[in-house]
């Protein structure tokens, strides 16, 4: 019974919590983007568990997963794949890359070039591969979890606005606390082996993505995501006094889907069944703050978008 | 859509929410009630058949308002909204609400989920106490309204009556001085009369206060008066001038040469010329006249014949007593106005006459005179005139003599004179071993001051308060000018 899914989902996230020490917020808001199927930009910089989150997520889902780590010599057809002789036959057979998985692990995406990138986020788009005129489905449910490092290095190209707006979310992995680093120490250079459990199945985190579409948004919630949305266009009259200053290009309707969307996986993670503020509330952050683009004043005096929608979340009645 | 039986443990909240919304309507139309209340007693004090329908329309307001509230009673979703607010069920409560209907395994979890959330915990409702400081402040406000409307309303009433009636005082003061107007003759006597009534006719229309009317009266009197007395004075400077010129214009110019007549032409002249009042254009060409009288020609004496014959001073003085009963001034007469010069000299007056005989050849004249006497004063002065006239053979000139006998009792009472500006009493610092003494003391010996203060009273009065209808300034300070002037207005025997 579909139901029983949601109770496992609890299950799920202690499960994930065994391996990785902390970053609750990064394994919820992960854990919600991949059950509502869309795609997660994690930031932060090296060594913060990133990897580990992914290939946790893998074990604990019991579904394929590839890890590809983005350089600037890697081709396209090193993520899509390419067509191959067969020895001893004269016929071209396609030959998978490693995108072919249901959960891929882009590792510092903005290190290749565009073209490599695009590449990857096309088939995150379309959920199949085209090589040399043949289209080739990419397995159900498909997951790309992208990292970046927040530091803008020499030789790095930044993903463009477009290519951003296919994620789900943007998640900023932070520093673990002193406790938690006393934790990871214990956990990971002791003599034990943590031993991941697989919990679900790839086609249950299907079946939980059609029940979260189910999940009922009351009028006034949803016009409460919809002002938040509307807030972050200079034109608007909900517009911010921050958004009026600083943002040059507000969210698109993107934006609202994936608010909304997210918000129902939230909820049922939260064992409810119907949208609240606070789901809307909670996932407003990493769902709008790579769809803003700010102007060259808010690069010049160090505003985020973080800030701008904290000051949007602030200033938006609920109801 | 009915309430959903899942949220039966909501019903009694539910009720709440609807009892407390209905108490904070009713606080509306309990305050619009009374404003209306108080509205409509206002308006009652220009308009007193208002009264009567303060009630109903109160009642009506009231009935509109549990209308209002009725119509716009909050429906089940918005109490489903106000009781996720108050409960923190995170929007259970208005998504069931919303979604009553549907079907769907997500919805039936939904009502499960929210049946255990209750059940852990017993909604509980919370007055919503900023809801009616609105109402109730809107409330308290009209309360007070009321109040002072009722309070209020009979002054008002009564001022706007006061103001009505100042209002048909002043119509009534300025129509009587109107009619008086009319009443005076077309000659130039009159016409100066006329201008000066005028005057105080437009100031009879700025008045404000009783007293005030009074005096104004009083000075209406007084012109009339005046008027009377200059009359009196024109009348007899006439008719000894039209003696002195009774015969034709050439005849006159001839005579005129004789020095002798021209004197007493001269005299007479100036006599007339200072009777009149010197502003019209008369006592001047007389005034003139009389610095050579044998200069003139026969053209001359024509013209001062014409222009003489047109004064009439007799009926000037008709139509000023015909002017003052008609105004009903004489019945109610402000008492003790002592003005007049009187003789000091008892049972004495002074009659001129002037007399024109008839003769007839028999030699027997006839004569009539008319005699003038004067004096003034409380005793009124008569005289009698007495003509002789003489015949000549079939011409009849005659000249008549008039002695004139006057009676009165020319003296005054001290009583009559003394003014007392305001309510005390006017010392005056004297020289000498005689120190203070006071107006009442000094009036009795020098009564002509008496009249000089009344003259100088009204004209300053009339002055200034032409110049207050004039000007913008502030009501209290006009008031505080007015009243001055009522403070210095002679008073008479009060
Ligand atoms: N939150 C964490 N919980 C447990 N181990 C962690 C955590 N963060 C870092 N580590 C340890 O640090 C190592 C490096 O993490 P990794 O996932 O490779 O970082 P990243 O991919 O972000 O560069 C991991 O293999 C793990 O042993
Ligand atoms: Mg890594």
């Amino acid at each position: 019974m579909d139901l029983q899914l949601i109770d496992k989902l609890g299950r799920v996230k202690e499960e994930i919590g065994r391996a990785m020490v902390g970053q609750q917020e990064v394994v919820d808001l992960t854990l919600t983007a991949l059950l509502a199927g869309g795609h997660v930009l994690l930031e932060g910089v090296p060594g913060l568990g990133k990897t580990l989150l992914a290939r946790t997520l893998a074990q604990v889902l019991d579904i394929s997963y590839n890890r590809i780590q983005f350089t600037p010599d890697l081709m396209p057809s090193d993520i899509t794949g390419t067509n191959l002789i067969r020895a001893g036959r004269d016929e071209f057979e396609f030959h998978p890359g490693p995108v072919f998985a249901s959960l891929v692990l882009a590792d510092e995406i903005n290190r290749a070039t565009p073209k490599t990138q695009s590449a990857l986020l096309e088939s995150m788009q379309e959920g199949r591969v085209t090589v040399f005129g043949e289209t080739h489905d990419l397995p159900r449910p498909f997951f790309v979890i992208a990292t970046q490092n927040p530091l803008e290095m020499e030789g790095t190209y930044p993903l463009p606005e477009a290519q951003l707006d296919r994620f789900l979310f943007k998640v900023l992995v932070p520093y673990p606390s002193l406790e938690e680093l006393r934790e990871i120490v214990t956990l990971t250079t002791g003599t034990s082996q943590v031993e991941i459990q697989p919990l679900m199945t790839g086609p249950e985190i299907l079946a939980v993505n059609r029940l979260a579409r189910e999940v009922p948004v009351a009028e006034k919630v949803l016009e409460y995501a919809l002002k938040i949305l509307v807030a972050t266009h200079p034109g608007n009259a909900l517009a911010t006094p921050g958004v009026r200053q600083y943002v040059q290009v507000g969210a698109s309707p993107r934006g609202i889907q994936s608010i909304i969307l997210s918000a129902r996986v939230t909820a049922l993670l939260a064992g409810r069944f119907n949208v609240s503020f606070a789901d809307i509330e909670k996932v407003s952050l990493p769902a709008l703050r790579h769809r803003l683009f700010l102007n060259f004043e808010a690069q010049g005096s160090g505003i985020s978008p973080d800030a701008i929608i904290a000051e949007i979340l602030a200033g938006t009645e609920r109801g | 859509m009915p309430w959903p039986q899942e949220l039966r443990m909501l019903k009694k909240v539910r009720h709440h929410c609807r009892i407390e919304y209905w108490l904070a309507g009713l606080l509306f139309a309990g305050a619009a009630a009374m404003l209306i209340y108080a509205l409509l007693t206002f308006l009652a004090a220009p308009f007193s058949w208002l009264l009567p329908w303060r009630l109903p329309a109160a009642l009506m307001t009231a009935g509109a308002g549990v209308a209002a509230i009725w119509r716009t009673l909050p429906g089940d979703v918005e109490i489903a909204r106000r009781l996720d607010r108050d409960l923190a069920s995170q929007e259970r409560v208005q998504t069931l609400v919303e979604n009553s209907g549907g079907q769907g395994v997500i919805l039936q979890e939904l009502r499960r989920e929210t049946k255990t959330f209750f059940s852990r915990r017993q909604p509980k409702y919370r007055l919503d106490k900023k809801r009616f400081i609105p109402p109730a402040l809107l409330t308290g406000a009209a309360a007070v309204i009321l109040i002072l409307s009722i309070v209020f309303t009979p002054r008002l009433a009564q001022s706007l009556a006061l103001r009505q009636e100042l209002l048909e005082q002043q119509q009534e003061a300025a129509e009587k001085i109107e009619e008086i107007i009319q009443l005076l003759p077309e000659n130039p006597l009159g016409e100066e009369l006329a201008a000066e009534l005028e005057a105080l006719k437009e100031e009879a229309l700025r008045l404000t206060e009783p007293s005030e009317f009074e005096t104004l009266l009083r000075e209406t009197l007084e012109l009339l008066e005046a008027g009377g007395e200059q009359a009196e004075a024109v009348e007899s400077a006439l008719a000894e001038l039209l003696a002195s010129m009774e015969m034709s214009p050439e005849e006159l110019a001839q005579a005129a040469a004789d020095p002798e007549f021209a004197e007493q032409l001269a005299e007479a002249l100036n006599n007339l010329a200072q009777a009149l009042p010197q502003n019209i254009s008369l006592a001047e060409t007389l005034g003139k006249l009389a610095e050579n009288p044998s200069a003139a020609d026969a053209g001359q004496w024509q013209q001062v014949q014409e222009q003489l014959a047109g004064l009439d001073p007799a009926a000037f003085r008709e139509s000023l007593s015909k002017a003052a009963q008609a105004a009903g001034l004489t019945g109610n007469r402000p008492g003790g106005q002592g003005s007049g010069s009187g003789n000091s000299e008892p049972g004495s007056g002074e009659g001129q006459g002037s007399g024109n005989g008839e003769g007839q050849g028999s030699g027997n004249g006839e004569g009539q005179g008319s005699g003038n006497g004067e004096g003034q004063g409380p005793g009124n002065g008569q005289g009698q005139g007495s003509g002789s006239g003489q015949g000549q053979g079939g011409q009849g000139s005659g000249q008549g003599q008039g002695a004139g006998a006057g009676t009165g009792s020319a003296v005054p009472s001290p009583s009559q004179y003394v003014y007392i500006p305001g309510e005390g009493e006017v010392i005056l610092a004297g020289k000498g071993e005689a120190g203070e003494y006071t107006l009442r003391e000094l009036l009795p010996n020098n009564p002509g001051l008496v009249d000089d203060y009344a003259d100088f009273f009204s004209g300053y009065r009339r002055q200034a308060l032409s110049t207050l209808g004039r000007s913008q300034i502030p009501r209290p300070l006009a008031d505080y000018v007015r009243s001055y002037f009522e403070a210095i207005a002679p008073q008479g025997g009060k």
